[in-house]
């Protein structure tokens, strides 16, 4: 690898591939998430089903954010800096070019997903994202200020914390939360309008 | 500390011409690691493993790295994880030396590996030894003092010897003295380079780490016989612990 892009792509590759079915769950999570908020019925729900959909939104938004977290510190994890033995520190590893591809992977699968759940709960309610997209943007460094930095603090934090962080954690997570709210069969029911 | 994952507090070392303060990054492109205690991507195959080492180095011998999963009989699409301790390490071993590495950094790595695969290990690590530096941090003095050329003895950090295995074979011995009598005492001015005295009937038994058999005869002018045996390193660094300890007692 001769250039730092170059190996801030080829560590991205990696973590995209380590982490691809965890991306996956927090990506649909995000972007289901989106739909139903840009529906209108539900910001006052009349209906069985628009009520249970609600409850299901009500659920699924702090689940959601716990899943962000979860896959930021999986990310962080893979490439943890305290410590003496991970494999990384021995090897030609650039710091910038492993900052950088951290850094790219939280836009694309983060950041990204986030933003094109906003253009859709917009969309879906009635606004033409381009018409607010500086607004959208600002929410983005908001986001990342108060919601993400905090995930990618975590490598500092004592190893017992960062246990939860296993690469399937944030479908454990998603999955084993959600028992205790509205079914997710339920929910796809009402959605499909059954 | 000599690959720069722990800070010194005191001292200096330096590695393949450089502080080891400074080695960071592009500096591993020219040494192979391996710990046995070093966390590996789990999740990787044993391909994936390999394949994602390589890009990382300019010296990638494709050809050494198929030799070596061959001979290993590396099975390349397991994950690291579900993969015996010693399978485990012989494919970061794989992946530390299909680089040509100037210089092959080896912490304890004989741990727990049965013997077959200690000889393998072993094996390759000889093969690579015309190109390379290997350096290994063990306490497996029997199976290091089968290959090593030279040994360096740490004791809380400190360096207390470092030198060549056969110069070190030849002024290390056990001197055994028969007197023809009891054994006269011990004489105050006794050499310290003399360790663990022992006194069993006629017979006197110590350490030299200085020997010279003249020396030797000429403090035991009443001796009976004098024989001096070689002492393997596992023996030499009981009597220099047992000393050190007994010193600071």
């Amino acid at each position: 690898m001769k250039t730092h892009m170059d190996q801030i792509l080829h560590i991205l590759q990696k973590d995209l591939r380590r982490l691809r079915w965890e991306i996956a769950t927090v990506t649909f999570a995000t972007l289901l998430l989106a739909w139903l908020n840009g529906d209108n019925r539900l910001v006052v729900p009349v209906t069985r089903q628009e009520q249970t959909l609600n409850q299901f939104c009500l659920w699924l938004a702090p689940l959601n954010v716990l899943a962000w977290w979860f896959l930021l510190v999986s990310l962080i994890h893979g490439e943890v800096i305290p410590g003496v033995r991970q494999f990384w520190l021995t090897r030609p590893y650039r710091r910038g070019a492993l900052l950088g591809a951290k850094l790219l992977f939280v836009l694309l699968c983060i950041n990204l997903p986030v933003l094109l759940a906003d253009a859709i709960a917009l969309s879906r309610a009635g606004i033409s994202p381009a018409t607010v997209w500086t607004g959208m943007l600002w929410k983005q460094v908001l986001f990342t200020l108060t919601a993400l930095l905090p995930g990618l603090a975590s490598p500092s934090s004592p190893p017992a914390w960062r246990k939860p962080s296993s690469p399937r954690s944030a479908w454990h997570c998603l999955c084993g939360c959600s028992r205790r709210s509205p079914s997710i069969t339920t929910c796809l029911t009402t959605l499909s309008g059954g | 500390m000599l690959m720069n994952l722990l800070q010194p507090s005191a001292g200096q070392a330096s590695v393949l011409g450089g502080d080891c303060r400074t080695l960071t990054g592009d500096g591993f492109r020219r040494i192979g690691y391996v710990a046995e205690d070093q966390e590996q991507p789990d999740w990787m195959t044993v391909g994936q493993l390999l394949d994602y080492c390589r890009p990382f180095y300019p010296t990638w011998d494709a050809a050494l790295a198929t030799e070596m999963i061959t001979r290993f009989a590396l099975p390349l699409d397991r994950k690291l994880k579900h993969l015996s301790r010693g399978m485990g390490m012989k494919a970061v071993l794989t992946s530390s030396l299909a680089y040509r590495p100037e210089l092959i950094v080896l912490d304890e790595p004989f741990g727990a590996l049965d013997p077959l695969v200690r000889d393998e290990f072993v094996e390759s690590l000889i093969e690579r030894a015309p190109e390379t530096t290997i350096l290994i941090s063990s306490h497996d003095l029997a199976e290091i003092e089968t290959f090593a050329t030279h040994i360096g003895f740490m004791e809380q950090g400190r360096l207390i010897f470092a030198e060549e295995l056969e110069s070190l074979a030849a002024r290390v011995r056990e001197v055994e003295v028969t007197f023809a009598g009891s054994a006269p005492e011990l004489a105050p001015d006794w050499p310290q380079t003399w360790l663990n005295p022992q006194l069993s009937g006629p017979v006197l038994r110590f350490v030299d780490t200085r020997f010279i058999a003249q020396d030797v005869a000429a403090c035991f002018p009443a001796a009976h016989r004098i024989d001096a045996r070689p002492l393997t390193l596992r023996d030499m660094f009981l009597a220099l612990a047992k000393a050190n300890r007994a010193a600071k007692s």
